[in-house]
């Protein structure tokens, strides 16, 4: 268990460090940031003084190890555009953010997993067919079409949702809806599929003999079974999951870390950029390290050969 | 002894979308108390569905039952409550499956799934008690220090210790019928063996009624005071085992105990029925049997035969038994 959580820092580390570096590239390529800081006219001499002052002027290789020996002591330097350190930028739209993820994830599985295993036991009925039907709708339509077409229904026609805004619980129910769908709809068809698989199991005859009542042989005896395939895409879907916020932040102006991230990348914003993607980049790895963990929780074969 | 369980009759469907297939067409059997009774037949025979229908662990998308009484002490079974079938089960009926490797539940320790049929049952029972009294199963099930056992998880152990886990389970509170499943069909021999005596001891020991699954003869001649051999889903010959074995009368009964090998034969090959089980369509307007009878005649493939009495308690389903008893038809 030991062995293993450190193998995992281990690797996690490497990944985190690999996609920091390549965002470093990446925003260099992007090209000059001074380019819009200062007015057209600006003279050669104020251009190549801000350079110096932000560090752009050194070498590029030169740069990045300045860069790498900086996140190694905490400091990750401040917005050029707002002139402040990235960390309380970051601090004081986490928030927004965290509650918009939170309730959209978690209503996500909350639904999406007792939807798979309703579809399964129901199988080949309406109520399968329509759930599925929907699902398939329901991962196929990007969220950010979604999004649009909730503004234009809810705010512009029937003018019940505002289109924007942060705060009150009606702010909620359109950003919450275009990020959950998407992940639910994966998770309950995974459900489903992983469950007609468990269903067919001699252990939940043997718990039927027993005299378990059919719901507790569903939801105890076979759903703990089928749920290893179903932490995985949980786990794969958190990415899906960012990468969703950033779109829906913007769509829905939430005043969040996704917003600021595009933002940060259309003003070539090097250092927030850089941040935000080493903060997704560590909560992507923490995430799948936590599903490989939850695997030996749920099954004690695999507990065997931790 | 009285009768406890009566089954009558029993008449259990498959349907596909072309056909209707009589897997049980009509079975009659009665189970008294303490009493131990063998179904055996190939593949396919039925005699599972006779056992899952009689516990009611059917598939019902796909499954009906088409007619019979299964009586329980005078119920029917097939009439009563999904609650009330509940509380019969694992308590009054219980069963014990072919294959131990997937009966047990791979993510609850053994303790959990002894338990859950005591706690099921007893809901007053605090959790230590439930515990010790699942350690008392292990133990009268033989499996060494079941103080540890007790917490292990199905794939720790093997499985003959497996199947006893899961005979304790069927025996944890004392039922009154056990049905068995093919319990040692995927066990080693010498396992098999273990597991039998086991069952034997503690069927005797708690007068408990047992109805017997098996393909193997020699698992009935050990196991069995009363045997049902079934064919293509009916039964075709019933009686004492000891009779049916020194006197089978149905050509099929006669072909399944050549088929048993033997250590002082010294025949190079072994005997086998020629031919296979054939999927049978509803109606049914012959004997099963016809097709793979070296002594059937015309009459057998346009007619199909009563139940005739051959011998005290013994009857065979079969027209060359027609003329020494009068017919009986196929109920009790």
């Amino acid at each position: 268990m030991k062995k293993f959580l450190i193998v995992r820092l281990a690797k996690a580390a490497v990944t985190v460090w690999f996609i920091v570096s390549l965002v470093f590239i990446l925003t260099r390529l992007s090209g000059d940031p001074t380019d819009w800081m200062l007015p057209d006219d600006a003279s050669l001499e104020a251009r190549m003084e801000l350079r110096e002052s932000l560090g752009l002027d050194k070498p590029v290789l030169e740069q990045y190890g300045i860069y790498i020996s900086d996140v190694f002591h905490g400091d990750m330097g401040k917005s050029y555009y707002y002139l402040r350190p990235v960390g309380e930028l970051f601090g004081e739209r986490a928030e927004a953010t965290v509650k918009l993820a939170v309730t959209a994830f978690s209503l996500a599985i909350l639904l999406g997993v007792p939807l798979g295993v309703l579809a399964s036991v129901y199988r080949n009925t309406v109520f399968d067919r329509l759930t599925m039907g929907v699902t398939i709708a329901g991962y196929t339509i990007p969220n950010f079409v979604l999004g649009i077409l909730m503004i234009f229904l809810f705010s512009l026609k029937l003018r019940v949702l505002p289109s924007g805004g942060f705060g009150e619980a009606k702010n909620y129910v359109m950003p919450v809806l275009a990020m959950m769908v998407g992940p639910m709809a994966n998770i309950a068809r995974l459900t489903r599929s992983s469950m007609l698989d468990v269903l067919k199991q001699d252990y939940l005859d043997c718990a039927r003999a027993k005299g378990v009542v059919e719901w507790l042989v569903v939801f105890k005896h076979a759903l703990r079974n089928a749920l290893i395939p179903v932490v995985t895409i949980i786990g794969l879907q958190m990415g899906t999951l960012i990468g969703g916020m950033v779109v829906v932040e913007t769509v829905f102006a939430w005043p969040g870390i996704g917003s600021l991230l595009i933002s940060a990348a259309k003003n070539r914003d090097f250092p927030v950029v850089q941040y935000g993607i080493m903060i997704c980049a560590i909560i992507v790895c923490v995430t799948n390290m936590l599903v490989d963990l939850s695997y030996a929780l749920l099954d004690p074969r695999i507990r065997d050969n931790f | 002894m009285a009768d406890i369980l009566q089954v009558k009759d029993l008449k259990t469907y498959y349907y596909s979308k072309t056909k209707i297939v009589p897997a049980v067409d009509g079975v009659s059997f009665t189970l008294r108390q303490g009493e131990s009774i063998g179904i055996v037949g190939e593949s396919g025979c039925g005699k599972s569905t006779v056992a899952r229908t009689i516990i009611n662990l059917l598939d019902h998308s796909y499954t009906k039952v088409e007619g019979g009484e299964i009586l329980f002490h005078g119920q029917d079974m097939l009439k009563v409550h999904t609650k009330e079938m509940n509380q019969i089960r694992g308590k009054k009926i219980s069963m014990i499956f072919q294959n131990p490797l997937s009966t047990l539940n791979p993510v609850f320790t053994v303790g959990d799934q002894i338990g859950e049929v005591i706690r099921l049952h007893n809901r007053r029972l605090s959790k230590k008690e439930v515990l010790d009294q699942s350690v008392e199963l292990l133990k009268m099930v033989g499996i060494p220090s079941p103080e540890a056992r007790v917490h292990d998880y199905p794939h720790q152990l093997s499985g003959g210790m497996q199947q006893r886990v899961i005979i304790a389970i069927a025996l944890a509170l004392n039922p009154e019928i056990v049905i068995a499943d093919e319990p040692t069909t995927a066990l080693d021999v010498t396992i098999q063996a273990q597991i039998l005596d086991l069952m034997k001891k503690l069927q005797e020991e708690l007068q408990m009624g047992l109805i017997l699954i098996t393909h193997n003869m020699g698992v009935v001649v050990r196991m069995c005071e009363r045997v049902l051999v079934m064919y293509g889903g009916v039964v075709v010959e019933s009686g004492l085992t000891k009779d049916i074995f020194a006197h089978p009368a149905h050509p099929y009964t006669k072909g399944l105990l050549s088929a048993i090998p033997s250590v002082h034969s010294d025949k190079e090959e072994l005997y086998s029925i020629p031919g296979f089980v054939p999927r049978f369509e509803h109606p049914v307007t012959q004997c099963r049997f016809c097709n793979r009878c070296s002594q059937a005649v015309e009459r057998c493939f346009k007619e199909e035969p009563g139940f005739y009495q051959v011998g005290e308690g013994h009857e065979s389903r079969c027209f060359l038994h027609e003329n020494e008893s009068g017919v009986r038809d196929h109920g009790e």
